[in-house]
């Protein structure tokens, strides 16, 4: 009986390491697995890279969830019937705060992926991630295509 | 002496006398020996014994006690060695099968992932969640490289509605 016992979890963990990671985890492993093909990245550079991809995407995170709360609060200041325009100018400084740091993001990730990568790896990379970006819009594009005739 | 010397001539025909094969014409002088000679008259008698019970011999088939008996001790040492050594045995070819399944899943899913790059590098291998996670995050990681695309690349897909997901899938050149 105990090595039955044995037997299933052993089925069980060598079944629980195939199992899928969070969403982010796998949009994170499908991006490196298209950066490490599309940079031709030797192994080194492909953890450099993942590590400045994952800050990159921390860094997104923290900053639109900001946005987020800062944009409900200025719906909230602004439907109140007399706005408290300090309060206000004050969500406003910080929404804008928040999205210069989002608009400069993309910038100062390439600027550290710049110091890791070659010339010829840095101009491929400007390509793949409009190219890549297009790959998933019209991805997206299709499965609501698909989601719009099956109603 | 001629007594020994008569025995040692005469005990072949003894045996033949014993179980009655002996030809009459030799019988009559071999019987006349055994009947003067003491010896030669003891093995005879010896030997018609034998010859009777390997004739006759004594209750030849065990009672049915015996078999029964004996079905019984057989059926207790196939169960004494079928209980100990056999369950156990069972239990490590369960055991040994169903490791050999989880890690042939295993096996098999790390080599199709690594042998059909094609497929691994698909878009459509990811699923909504992970497709729009990485909506999100590519314009984060180089700058946009023309206007157009900077407009496209603020488009948040986790704000759409139903019917402005509906309108994109209008018109394809949105």
């Amino acid at each position: 009986m105990r090595h039955a016992l044995l037997a299933c979890l052993l089925a069980v963990a060598a079944l629980g390491a195939t199992a899928a990671p969070p969403a982010r985890e796998r949009a994170h492993d499908y991006l490196m697995r298209r950066v490490v093909a599309a940079l031709a990245l030797s192994d080194d550079k492909a953890a450099q890279m993942r590590d400045i991809l994952r800050r990159a995407d921390d860094r997104r995170q923290e900053l639109a969830s900001r946005r987020d709360a800062l944009d409900t609060k200025l719906r909230a200041a602004l439907a109140r019937s007399t706005p408290d325009e300090p309060a206000l100018g004050e969500l406003v400084g910080d929404a804008h705060g928040v999205q210069r740091e989002l608009a400069a993001l993309p910038e100062r990730t390439f600027d550290e992926a710049r110091k890791i990568l070659t010339v010829e790896q840095q101009a491929k990379l400007l390509l793949f991630r409009r190219d890549l970006q297009g790959e998933v819009r019209q991805a997206i594009r299709r499965r609501a295509t698909a989601v719009h005739s099956t109603r | 002496m001629l007594t020994s010397l008569a025995c040692r001539r005469l005990r072949p025909a003894l045996v033949d006398l014993a179980v009655g094969s002996l030809a009459p014409g030799d019988a009559h002088e071999v019987a006349a020996h055994v009947a003067a000679c003491e010896p030669c008259r003891a093995d005879l008698a010896a030997m018609r014994g034998l010859s009777v019970e390997l004739r006759d011999p004594i209750d030849p088939l065990p009672p049915e006690d015996f078999w029964r008996r004996q079905r019984q001790s057989i059926m207790r040492r196939v169960r004494t060695v079928g209980a100990a050594p056999v369950t156990p045995v069972r239990r490590w070819k369960l055991a040994g099968a169903l490791a050999t399944v989880a890690l042939s899943v295993f096996v098999a899913r790390m080599h199709f992932e690594r042998s059909a790059p094609g497929v691994r590098h698909a878009i459509e291998s990811l699923d909504d969640d992970a497709l729009f996670h990485l909506h999100d995050l590519l314009p984060a990681l180089a700058p946009a490289t023309t206007i157009d695309d900077a407009d496209v690349d603020i488009l948040a897909v986790h704000d759409l509605g139903d019917d402005e997901i509906d309108a994109l899938a209008d018109d394809p050149d949105s």
